[in-house]
């Protein structure tokens, strides 16, 4: 497809009926199942939330809990079989693009929503240099002839601070450090400037000090682009100094949601609090580390009421005997599927 | 077939679904591998069938009276001029040379069963012990045991066996065994040396060998029962392959020679009359092609229930 | 890479030596334990003592070392290797008298046809049918490729060839040429029940097709596999999230990788067709290597078969490493370690 404007020569075809007012994306009641021999996995279970330009919102949960798999029905990529989308919509700039051909979902994904996925050295492939990889993009996407593809990859490499970047187009992923490919990684996904990025755990495959230049890059790249991000981590110390809003993810559904600041001065969820005092802390030196007892429930056999009650130190028969609890206004901006969201605030 | 064990590629199911602790010996945890696996297999259809054939075929082979009371050698050449009759007590009729069919098929059950059973049996006791040592201490063991391997691997299978056969001229049980072995037993110490190099890096072997465990123990307790898994998908694979090439060198006359009785001479014997009588070839055909397709079929039924990455 | 291929060479030269010495002592302790081959040039009659040692001499068989059990004839070996590889002199047949090398090529270019349509008919259906069950992973045609290729896997290839030649080349041959009076080229050339010298190619598709067979099935299987698994990967999912068309995950992305491992066990098969040239080409009569060979052993040419076969050896031995290096070039984890 030749770009016809300067804007489709930067951002690509617009996809139409999108209403440019709308939020960036909104992701309402959705449900992903996993049909497999063992049984059906409910992955997830009614989870909505909404993402603007130029803010990042954090979805924070164990693994196993439903992020990853949340992500990628959002671009897409889950694979069907064994994961199907059982519900709900998800909308960007207003369209339902469950409702979309395939090929304008892979127009959305060339051009809209990209993604940063977790192991760089697995997520990229073995066999082509980093420039061909993202040189790929400009040449598949923007008809560009392929030195001038691989004159925006320096470019790209570039932006993400990587030294020598005109030498390095032609190494291959293996060549380089745990930090650089993640880098690269990141440069691939804002190619051809998304409005929103996916960031799947980022830095968890990474070394400590490596992790926070990534967090700081994705965080500058995202100011300067006025992105959209979302931000999937299981790690709630990265998230603090990144994110505007958090949601908490627990078995496949959202139990909290709150601004940052709030999440870490009064959760309102009492697995917000566990996790939050599982975190090590200098302060707190020599005594024992408070640990989530138990584990996730097994998501082929939810019990039927909270799903988090077995593990609960707040919980009572109620829990176990009604329905999930539904998300509770707690104050403006914040919201708790706990029907004691009071006790664990301590509010009261 | 001239690489009967190298046919199919063989996953490494060596690697546990959990590593345990280093206290808990992998033991119960091999042991479920193992139960796991019997009842996945007693599920499979295919595995039960396969081996039921491959029982009939055995019996065959070691009790044949089992199945006829004709002596295979009992053969009435008056019979006629090398056409084969049908007459009362001959229900599959006779060879050319007046041979009751039904039963030079039970008895040639017997030398192919016999030389793939021993030549599995040669090739384990080669390539597992050399595989493990090359595996668990590397270095110059390994170096020196890989680069055997090499040496033996470009020897071509089949080829090798036709030139050492076709010049030795003693075409016996035991020398076709030996020189299968001799030309076989790389793949196993391949396979062997591969999963124990994987088992020897998990965390708890690891984790054994920092709390003092002994070499023997670790060998023994942790890396085998680990590491054995993939050794018996390559021999029931093998246990066909050599029944294949049994029957090949064979018919291509470095085999087994008359009046010995085997499914390889039968059908080199018949294959030009195969236009006027064709069952003469297609029964020790069927037979053959049967037995050795059994073999790979349980071989490949034993991966897919000892992987436990597959479940 | 530079280092790779030096280190790969250098290799090389032990793998060679020690393969041909394998060669040469298990065929020396073939003869060592049974027995003088020249003598069953004979047959059933005792040739005097004088003309068994000339012709023992003639054949390079006259070192003591041949009858001493286990002796593994240094000596005899480090003579052949010097007549090898300085003389290229592979040793004598004896009836009719010629060199091997001559031996050899008058027989190689049958071989090498043999092999090219082998190698095109694994290649291209093995390939295909692999890609094609993989794609459709659960599904009929997957099915029907995998029963297929277990089935081709289990039929050794003497049977094969064996019945393909009866019931192609004899039966359906004869309907084509009788009933129907076809054309010379299809009735005696493409469906003949053994190699014509006036169809030098045609008459070798059936032979070959039969000889591609052997692996044709465990390729597709490999291919298969190797794609399922590539399909699963990290990167394919990333290739997807980048927006390609499936086309381009598929055929460039997955493709490029699963095809690695396939590569090498095509370049490995043509290794394999040397062993099973000498059923084809015993079976169908086509006067190559393996037909050579066969005759070899039948009259007791004991210098033929050892030559015939160092021969393969050696084209196999640099099969291998030719097959290693074209695995650098394709993945350039190995090129850069």
């Amino acid at each position: 497809m030749a770009p016809t404007t300067e804007v489709q020569a930067r951002f690509g075809p617009s996809i139409p009926g999108t209403d440019p007012s709308a939020p960036l994306l909104a992701v309402e009641e959705l449900r992903v199942e996993f049909r497999t021999r063992a049984g059906i996995a409910k992955a997830i279970n009614g989870v909505s939330f909404e993402v603007n330009s130029g803010e990042t919102l954090a979805i924070l949960g164990e693994s196993g809990c439903g992020k990853s798999v949340t992500a990628q029905a959002i671009m897409g990529i889950l694979d069907t079989p064994p994961g199907f989308i059982t519900g709900g919509q998800i909308k960007y700039r207003g369209v339902d693009v469950l409702k979309r051909s395939k090929e304008e979902r892979r127009q959305i994904r060339a051009n809209k929503i990209a993604m940063v996925f977790q192991d760089a050295l697995s997520s990229l492939n073995p066999v082509f240099t980093v420039g061909f990889q993202l040189a790929e993009l400009f040449r598949k996407h923007r008809g560009m002839t392929r030195s001038d593809g691989k004159k925006r990859a320096i470019e790209l490499l570039d932006l993400v601070n990587i030294p020598a970047a005109r030498q390095r187009v032609n190494d291959f992923p293996h060549q380089f450090s745990g930090g650089m490919r993640q880098r690269v990684m990141i440069a691939m996904s804002l190619a051809l400037d998304p409005e929103l990025l996916i960031a799947d755990e980022p830095t968890t495959a990474l070394d400590v000090t490596v992790q926070a230049q990534i967090m700081n890059l994705l965080a500058d790249l995202q100011r300067e682009r006025n992105m959209g991000l979302i931000l999937i981590t299981h790690d709630m110390g990265v998230v603090a100094d990144v994110a505007d809003r958090i949601n908490v993810m627990y078995a496949g559904r959202i139990v909290e949601k709150a601004p940052v600041f709030d999440i870490y001065a009064k959760p309102s969820h009492p697995y917000t609090k566990a996790l939050l005092e599982s975190i090590p802390r200098v302060d707190l030196k020599g005594q024992q580390l408070n640990v989530i007892k138990g584990l996730p429930p097994n998501l082929t056999q939810i019990p039927v009421g909270c799903s988090f009650s077995p593990r609960c130190r707040y919980a009572q028969d109620v829990c176990k005997a009604d329905p999930p609890p539904p998300l509770y206004p707690v104050q403006p901006g914040i919201s708790s599927a706990c029907h004691f969201w009071k006790e664990v605030r301590g509010d009261e | 077939m001239s690489e009967p064990l190298s046919t199919m590629s063989v996953d490494n199911p060596a690697a546990p679904a959990a590593p345990v602790g280093p206290g808990e010996p992998s033991k119960d945890q091999s042991a479920s591998l193992w139960s796991d696996a019997r009842r996945e297999l007693l599920r499979n259809p295919i595995f039960v069938i396969s081996s039921v054939y491959i029982l009939i075929m055995m019996s065959f082979a070691f009790v044949p009276k089992l199945w006829t009371r004709v002596d295979p050698q009992d053969c009435q050449l008056n019979y006629g001029s090398g056409e084969p009759m049908f007459t009362p007590g001959h229900w599959l009729g006779t060879s050319q040379r007046g041979c009751d069919y039904w039963s030079h098929t039970v008895y040639g059950a017997n030398p192919s069963l016999q030389i793939a059973l021993y030549a599995t049996v040669g090739i384990v006791a080669i390539g597992l012990p050399l595989g493990v040592l090359a595996g668990f201490y590397g270095g110059w063991v390994d170096a020196l045991i890989s680069r055997l391997i090499d040496i033996v691997f470009a020897l071509p299978f089949l080829l090798g066996a036709l030139v050492i056969l076709g010049m030795l001229r003693k075409y016996s049980i035991w020398t076709i065994t030996l020189v299968l072995v001799v030309l076989g037993w790389t793949t196993v110490a391949r396979i062997m040396r591969g999963s124990v190099i994987a088992a020897k890096n998990l965390d708890y072997v690891q984790a054994a060998k920092a709390l003092g465990a002994k070499n023997s123990r670790l060998m023994f307790r942790h890396i085998l029962p680990n590491a054995i898994a993939p050794v018996f998908v390559i021999a029931t694979i093998a246990l066909g392959g050599f029944v294949a090439a049994e029957a090949t060198l064979t018919f291509l006359g470095v085999g087994l020679q008359e009046p010995a009785v085997s499914w390889g001479l039968m059908i080199s014997r018949h294959d030009d009359f195969i236009e006027t009588w064709p069952h003469l070839t297609l029964i020790p055909v069927t037979v053959l092609v049967g037995t050795v397709l059994s073999f790979i079929l349980i071989g490949d039924a034993l991966r897919d229930a000892l992987d436990p990455k597959l479940r | 890479m530079g280092r790779y291929v030096v280190r790969r060479l250098l290799q090389f030269i032990p793998t060679v030596l020690g393969t041909l010495f394998l060669l040469h002592y298990l065929t020396s302790m073939a003869i060592q334990f049974g027995g003088n081959p020249v003598r069953s040039l004979f047959g059933d009659r005792t040739p005097p003592e004088e003309q068994l040692r000339q012709m023992t001499e003639q054949f390079g068989l006259g070192d003591p070392c041949l009858q001493q059990k286990g002796n593994p004839c240094f000596g005899l070996f480090w003579e052949r290797m010097q007549d090898i590889f300085l003389r290229f002199d592979f040793g004598q047949s004896l009836a009719p008298r010629r060199d091997v090398t001559d031996v050899l090529a008058d027989a190689l270019p049958y071989t090498i046809k043999l092999t090219i349509i082998a190698f095109i008919v694994e290649a291209v259906l093995g390939l295909a049918a692999g890609v094609l069950a993989g794609l459709r992973n659960g599904k009929f045609s997957d099915y029907v490729v995998r029963i297929v290729t277990v089935l081709m896997i289990s039929v050794p290839i003497f049977v094969s060839a064996v019945l393909v030649q009866k019931f192609v080349g004899v039966k359906f041959g004869n309907w084509l040429r009788q009933d129907l009076d076809a054309p010379e080229w299809l009735g005696r050339g493409l469906f003949g029940a053994a190699y014509k010298a006036e169809f030098p190619w045609l008459s070798l598709i059936l032979p070959g097709i039969v000889l591609g067979m052997l692996t044709l099935a465990s390729t597709a299987r490999l291919t298969r596999g190797s794609l399922l698994e590539n399909l699963r990967a990290d990167y394919v999912r990333t290739a997807k999230a980048k927006g390609l068309t499936t086309n381009r995950v598929i055929g460039v992305h997955t493709l490029r990788n699963s095809l690695i491992p396939v590569v090498t066990t095509l370049g490995l098969s043509i290794g394999g067709y040397m062993a099973g040239a000498v059923v084809t080409e015993g079976v169908f009569r086509v006067p190559g290597v393996g037909f050579t060979i066969l005759k070899a052993i039948a009259t007791g040419e004991p210098m033929v078969l050892i030559g015939l076969t160092t021969v393969l050896v050696l084209v196999y031995l640099v099969l291998n490493l030719f097959v290693d290096l074209l695995y650098a070039v394709l993945d350039p984890r190995i090129r850069y370690e």
